[in-house]
Order: C-alpha cells, then sequence, then structure tokens
C-alpha cells in the first residue's frame, strides 16, 4: 500500500516539475538579499569581517573538533600552501559576493548536463545533472567538491562528495574530507534560498545546517563581485569595484622557518573567551555543541542561571570514518601516463608507455595475479619492464618476483629498483633473490628515461625507514610516496630500521617542495600515498600540517617533563584520531603518541 | 538565542526613523506597558528559539503553535485576508500551496491534513512531525506554502528592539527537506516594511522534526537585556 503511495507521488510530482519551470528555475544572475556587496541580512559579522576567536554556539562540534579549533592560529593562513586556499564548497555561498547560475547542455543531445556555479568566493563549480555517478572513494578530492543534482519537486537537490578538508567557520571550525554535503536550492518568487546539510563523522556530532538567501539580480552585464576591489585599482568601497581575476601566487608574507606550522600549544590560547566575555555568556555556551543548538539551551544563557552546562556525554560515539566502498580491484586514471590500482586496499602505481609498463610498488604476492590481470587492461600485450619498491616492505615487495618474471621464462626479467638498504632489508629476510632489487643506489636520486618521461627516484633518508624512496614522474606530474605519506592512517615509522618523526616530516615537505598546485591550492601535481586516495598539494599540506602540530604540541610537553603515559592520557592528538588513528597496531592513537614521544625525548 | 546589544542591527535596512527607534529601545518600558511580546509577533517569531506544533484545524486552516511566547499562528486557505480585525501579534495570514493542487494536500507539502508536526528551533536548526505518519514517514518533497500576513501590531524584527510597523508586510515561503535521516522545516522571510525598512528584509531559519513533544515547555512573553554592549563591525 505504501509502495502505491509512493509511485502516485512521483507521478505527481513529475508533471509539476514540467508544469512550473518558471517558478522553479535557479539558473540566472543572483545578487545578496539586500543586494549589493555584503548586502546579506543576518549574521553579519559572521560572513563580513569574520567571527570571534572561541565563538561556536550553535554549532554541533564534537570534542575533536573543540580540541582543534581552540589551538587555531589565523597565523596559519601565512604558511605558503595555505595562503591561496579559496573558501571550500561548504562555505563558499556565505560570502559577500552575487551568484550566477549556468545551464549547460549537451550540444548533441540537447539535454542538461549540467547548473555551473560563479561567484561569490568560491571556485567555479559544477553540478552534474545527467545521471552519472560519484567517483570511486579513491579519486582526488577538491575544495568545491564533486556534486551531482536531481530536482525533487521545485527544488534542485545537490550531494556533494570528495571534499578537501577545509572549514565551515572562519575561526577555525574545520571539515574533514570525510565530510559530505546535501543541498536544496529553492526559488519563490524572486529569492533564492539555498539549505545546506554537512555531515562530518569526524567532527560533527550531527549534520550542521544553515541557509542563505539570494535574490535575482536584474542588472545586464553585470561583474561578478569576486575578488578584486583594493587590490587591483578599485576604488575600496566594494570588492567589485576593479578586475575580477585572480591569480594567486604564494609569498613569503613574514619570516617563517620552512615547515613551521602555527598552532598554539594546548592551553596556550588565550582568546579562546573572546567571545564569551564579549557578550557576557558562558565558556561553555561559547564553546558550542548539539545541546547549543535547540531552544532549552536558552535557560543556560540568563544571568546567574543555575542551569547546568552543555551536556557533552550526550554526544554521539565516534562514527566510521573510513570510506566503505573498497571494491577488490580499481583503476584509476591519475595524470599523463600514471595511473593508481587499487587491489585489496593496496595501492599500486603504474606507468604505461611505447616501451612498455613501469609498476611502483607490486604489493604483496597475493595480489600479483589481479595487479596482472589490471596491467594487462590497461596495456595490453605490454611488459612490465621496470619495478621501483620504494622501501622493503613486504606488502610492497612480495609481488616483485612474479611481477618481474614475466609470462615465459624466456622473458627477460623485469628490472627492479630500490634503494640499497631496502636492498639489504630484503636479503636479511631472507627473501629468495627473485625478490631483490636488481638495481640499487645509495644516496641522492637515481634518473630513468622510459616511456618517453624522466623519472626520478628520490631517496629520502630517515623517513618511515632507512631506505624509503619517492617516484616522481616528471612529464605526467605524479609523486608517489610509499610509506612516507598515508591517506588512510598515521605513518608507520619503523624508528628500529632507522625511520624517524622528523625525517618523515622532511620528506613530506620534500614532497611539498616538487608540487606545484594549479589554481587555488589544488590540482596541478598529483600525489599517490602508499594507501588511500589520490592527493594533490592541498592534501599533502594537511598530512604535514597534522604531523607537525602533533610533533609540536608532544616536544611541548616533553618539555615541560610530562612522561609518555601522562602525555597518552593528555590525548593530544584528539582532534586528528579520528580521522588517522588505526584501531590497533603502531598507527594506533597511542602506539603513534608513543613513536612521537620517542622522537621527541630523543631530540 | 540571546538577545543582541541595543543599537545592533547590522544589516537590517533600516531607514533613520527605523534606526532612531532601535536607537531607544528600551525593554523595561516594554514590559511596564504591555508590550513584552513586540519580539514575539509574526515578524520575528520565527527566529526565537522556540519549538512549534502545526496541526490542521479543518481543511483549510492550518494552525501553528509556538512555545516561546505561547503564539498562535492561523494560516488560512484560499480566501483572502480580512484587515477589518484589530491588529494584532500574529496579524491575519493568507497561505497558499505552490505547486500543489488547490484544494486538501493530498501529497503532503508542509503537513497532511490532521497531521501534527512539532518543531524545534535553536540558533541555527530546529522540527519534527509525530502524528499519524509517524516519525518513519518520508517527508513530503513537493511544494512550498506561501504565507502572507498582515494587520500586524507593531513589533521587533529582532528582540532588541529593531523595528517593525503596523504597515509591515511578512511573506513567508516553508518547505520540508530531508538530509542526512533528519526531516527539516524552513521557513524564509520577508519583511516590508514602508516605515522603517529600505528594502525587503530577508532571513532564513531551519526547524528540525522531533519524534514528540516531550520537550514543549510554553514560556510567556518576555523582555530581556542584552548580556553585552555592542560592537560595530570592522574590516
Amino acid at each position: 500500500m505504501r509502495r502505491c503511495s509512493l509511485l502516485s507521488f512521483a507521478a505527481v510530482s513529475a508533471a509539476f516539475a514540467m508544469a512550473a519551470v518558471a517558478q522553479n528555475e535557479v539558473a540566472g544572475d543572483w545578487d545578496q538579499s539586500g543586494g549589493g556587496i555584503f548586502g546579506f541580512q543576518e549574521e553579519f559579522i559572521d560572513r563580513g569581517g569574520g567571527p570571534d576567536l572561541g565563538d561556536y554556539a550553535g554549532l554541533p562540534i564534537n570534542d575533536a573538533l573543540r580540541y582543534k579549533a581552540s589551538l587555531y592560529s589565523p597565523s596559519w593562513l601565512t604558511v605558503p600552501e595555505h595562503q591561496c586556499l579559496p573558501h571550500p564548497g561548504v562555505y563558499a555561498y556565505r560570502s559577500p559576493g552575487g551568484l550566477s547560475i549556468v545551464k549547460e547542455y549537451d550540444p548533441a543531445t540537447q539535454r542538461l548536463v549540467a547548473y555551473r556555479f560563479y561567484g561569490s568566493y568560491g571556485l567555479a563549480r559544477t553540478v552534474w545533472m545527467d545521471g552519472r555517478p560519484h567517483p570511486p572513494a579513491n579519486a582526488r578530492h577538491t575544495y568545491e567538491g564533486f556534486s551531482t543534482g536531481r530536482w525533487e519537486g521545485n527544488r534542485l537537490a545537490v550531494e556533494t562528495t570528495h571534499l578537501k578538508a577545509g572549514f565551515l567557520r572562519r575561526n577555525g571550525i574545520a571539515h574533514s574530507d570525510r565530510a559530505r554535503m546535501l543541498e536544496y536550492w529553492v526559488r519563490h518568487d524572486d529569492y533564492l534560498t539555498l539549505v545546506t546539510a554537512v555531515d562530518d563523522p569526524v567532527y560533527l556530532d550531527e549534520p550542521f545546517v544553515r541557509s542563505t538567501d539570494f535574490r535575482v539580480d536584474p542588472r545586464p552585464n553585470t561583474r561578478l563581485a569576486e575578488f578584486g576591489g583594493f587590490a587591483n585599482g578599485g576604488d575600496g568601497e566594494g570588492f567589485g569595484a576593479s578586475d575580477v581575476f585572480y591569480k594567486c601566487v604564494p609569498t613569503e608574507e613574514i619570516a617563517i622557518e620552512r615547515g613551521r606550522i602555527p598552532s598554539f600549544m594546548p592551553g596556550a590560547n588565550e582568546n579562546l573567551d573572546m567571545f564569551s566575555k564579549r557578550h557576557n555568556i558562558p565558556l561553555d555556551a561559547a564553546l558550542g555543541g548539539s545541546a547549543t543548538l535547540y531552544p532549552e539551551f536558552a535557560a543556560r544563557l540568563k544571568p546567574g542561571s543555575a542551569a547546568p552546562a552543555a551536556d557533552r556525554s550526550a554526544a554521539r560515539p565516534p562514527r566510521p570514518t573510513v570510506p566503505a566502498d573498497a571494491p577488490a580491484a580499481a583503476s584509476l586514471h591519475v595524470a599523463g601516463q600514471v595511473w593508481l590500482l587499487t587491489i585489496g586496499g593496496h595501492n599500486v602505481a603504474v606507468q604505461v608507455g611505447n616501451e612498455g609498463v613501469l609498476v611502483v610498488n607490486p604489493g604483496p604476492e597475493e595480489i600479483a595475479d589481479a595487479v596482472s590481470a589490471e596491467v594487462a587492461k590497461l596495456a595490453p600485450g605490454k611488459r612490465i619492464r621496470i619495478i621501483v619498491d620504494t622501501d622493503d616492505d613486504i606488502a610492497h615487495i612480495g609481488g616483485n618476483a612474479k611481477l618481474a618474471s614475466g609470462t615465459t621464462p624466456r622473458e627477460q626479467r623485469a628490472a627492479v629498483f630500490a634503494h640499497e638498504n631496502a636492498s639489504l632489508r630484503i636479503a636479511q629476510a631472507g627473501l629468495s633473490d627473485r625478490h631483490s632489487p636488481t638495481d640499487t643506489f645509495f644516496r641522492g636520486t637515481r634518473e630513468l628515461y622510459f616511456n618517453d618521461e624522466p623519472i626520478e627516484i628520490i631517496y629520502v633518508p630517515a623517513a618511515a625507514s632507512d631506505g624509503d624512496v619517492l617516484v616522481y614522474f616528471r612529464k605526467s606530474d605524479v609523486i608517489v610516496t610509499g610509506s612516507v605519506l598515508e591517506d588512510l592512517t598515521y605513518p608507520i615509522i619503523r624508528t628500529d630500521e632507522g625511520g624517524s618523526l622528523n625525517g618523515t616530516l622532511e620528506a613530506l615537505n620534500h614532497i611539498l617542495d616538487l608540487t606545484i598546485a594549479e589554481y587555488r591550492a589544488q590540482g596541478g601535481t598529483m600525489v599517490i600515498p602508499n594507501r588511500g586516495r589520490i592527493y594533490d598539494e592541498g592534501d599533502v599540506a594537511e598530512y604535514r600540517d597534522m604531523l607537525t602540530i602533533i610533533r609540536d604540541r608532544v616536544q611541548d610537553a616533553v618539555a615541560k617533563g610530562s612522561t609518555l603515559e601522562q602525555v597518552q592520557g593528555a590525548r593530544l592528538a584528539r582532534d586528528y584520531d579520528g580521522r588517522y588513528a588505526a584501531a590497533t597496531g603502531p598507527a594506533s592513537a597511542n602506539e603513534f603518541i608513543a613513536t612521537v614521544y620517542r622522537g621527541s625525548s630523543a631530540k | 538565542m540571546i538577545t543582541p546589544p541595543k543599537g545592533d542591527y547590522a544589516s537590517v535596512p533600516l531607514n533613520p526613523a527605523g534606526r532612531q527607534v532601535a536607537e531607544g529601545w528600551d525593554p523595561a518600558a516594554d514590559a511596564a506597558a504591555g508590550e513584552a511580546c513586540r519580539a514575539f509577533g509574526a515578524g520575528g517569531i520565527m527566529r526565537l528559539p522556540t519549538r512549534l506544533k502545526i496541526a490542521w484545524t479543518d481543511d483549510s486552516t492550518l494552525r501553528m503553535e509556538t512555545d516561546a511566547g505561547t503564539q498562535v499562528r492561523t494560516f488560512h486557505f484560499g480566501r483572502a485576508g480580512t484587515a477589518d480585525g484589530a491588529p494584532s501579534w500574529q496579524g491575519y495570514s493568507v497561505a497558499e500551496w505552490l505547486g500543489l493542487p488547490p484544494q486538501g494536500n493530498p501529497f503532503g507539502a508542509l503537513v497532511a491534513p490532521s497531521q501534527e508536526a512539532s518543531a524545534a528551533r535553536g540558533a541555527a536548526a530546529g522540527g519534527a512531525p509525530g502524528g499519524r505518519a509517524g516519525p518513519s514517514a518520508p517527508p513530503p518533497t513537493r511544494g512550498s506554502l506561501k504565507v502572507v500576513t498582515t494587520n500586524l501590531r507593531p513589533g521587533y524584527l529582532r528582540k532588541n528592539g529593531v523595528p517593525y510597523s503596523d504597515r509591515a508586510v511578512v511573506t513567508e515561503y516553508y518547505d520540508r527537506f530531508s538530509m542526512f535521516g533528519n526531516d527539516y522545516l524552513q521557513v524564509e522571510t520577508v519583511v516590508t516594511d514602508p516605515t522603517y525598512l529600505t528594502t525587503p528584509f530577508v532571513v532564513s531559519n531551519q526547524f528540525k522534526r522531533e519524534p514528540d513533544d516531550s520537550k514543549w515547555n510554553p514560556t510567556p512573553c518576555s523582555t530581556d537585556a542584552p548580556l553585552g554592549t555592542f560592537h560595530p563591525p570592522t574590516f
């Protein structure tokens, strides 16, 4: 019976959608609801000059995000990799500018393919309307995310995934790259309302919902009020007063040492109560949480209230943050001649060209046949000529023997490159010669030219181990990192094999030296981490920041005389544990902190 | 959720007369004059931290209650407003479905006939229907409800005395959305007022559906002094 009702509803809904196109259509030029730049009519301070430090009231943040935001320093934006950050997709339309929405049709079929969104401070954004699926989990993320839309009655419903880590509010209230956003765009007469809900299993206790209003902009030839104004010869009266063209290039804004990431040490942010003091409200109210969203919390804000503080115990328990869709085998084109094969959770990088196939990290032996099958699909009839092992991890080199051997005994075995230290450890592990590298080097960079592309194998000393290398495909502009960069967890630093925290950080900073972002801190050089999704410079910087900040906190605690147990008990990385801590093993919260502690103590 | 400081009318398009009224706001005088409900009128009530109960009185009348200020709003379908009654905090509201059949509501845009809804609003969120369909019923996702309210007593757009006059017209658009398993009621409010506003004042708010009315807590209108002082925004 219920099924019949739903069917009836769908049929009538479709009929209505056709009958009322003029009422529904969101395409066109839109201005702020009050007209002009900064013409929004609510949350003026939040959306204008920006919120105070410590203003998290009404936000359903969890303890991890509260901790993260409380240690946020606005000086973080001076770091070169962050200077050109755009407003991320979850925030872009909170900006003060206008908005233009354009429909794009397939010239052959005349069908609607997408809506293009321009303006405000965000990046140009596409909402696909042609029914295409969202990319697989390991595809790259962007600040605007990947969006698909559909009409639900009189409103455009949009789902966005594949977001980079960004922010919900400009005072350190972040969202992770696990966040998803749902939007409804609704037009009523001359007004357009955007309702967004962001769900983030890492940082939110419940979806964060807010809305933004626009009105029709009937002016012809309007210039989108984006950047410019003060900087490019504008009159300073409005950001839209001058050229909207904006090509950000990072510069050295302040004398900041390479790799330093501004962030308050725990307990050192003296301005955390800025908002609560200014408005005479209790600090626990200012620091937000789900309880602060609902009407009953108003009683807590009355002067002299005896109402209890915000109940944080009701916060939901941590949710799984690792994407569920993990197909047994999948191939993703990364850039140029380079592909990422993800098989059984292992990342295998493959370069394909006229001369044959180069494989970086074949993976464990048990996936070798699957790797061969995927390579055969990507490069029919081509042989694997070169293998590069980024270290001695059996999860990387286990497939050396099978993949290097070829399909018949008479075929020449593929060359296997690795650093000498990795080769020694492979030998010490008692593996057969067929697992061993055939070409090793001791220091610096080993250069190759294969498939019409220069390739650098770059030694990064004392990183995850003493035998790590990066593989840099210079023409494809892709870097394969091996163990120095994980996506799913904290790095696994094998200190007993010469690895070190600072060496890993140095390797990450070296990767950032090599990467060049295409536009607004993303795109350009692609990076394949040891496991997980494809990165670019913005993602590597996020990971580098995480590791640097945790190291600095632990070092600060060590300098104050804290024991390992005290540091672990203080949960100094709790703002990152939900994203990077493994359940068990060396990348678990406690064991990773122990590794950092030992590295800090030894300094 | 707190009463803004006196003089905080940033981003509200007040004309000089409106600003003069806002600058002269005196919550104690309002209370003494029996005007404590000024911030609870139709022009401002949907911005306050309140819960809602929504129910059909008959086939052409929808009733919305707020626990904040214990107000009742009545939305009349199918007939023009009558301006001959005495002005009131909630005025006279004429409602119409946008994109739905003119009679009845077989597909449920806001709430189906006889179906009750209760909703809560906080600083940034809000409500949910129980009633006949039950909390697991999928929310209707079709048209919008448009409500135009006139014949208002002078009131406040914000609790700190930012005024609208008896000439104000409040136009509201209600929509329901389902996002991440929650059912939300969204209201976009457009206030026009030739006495105090230079352009329409547009804001929007969300209510989150709740499983029952156990948190319903009627409180009378009140005037509250602000907790802080106004700091003009700087850029």
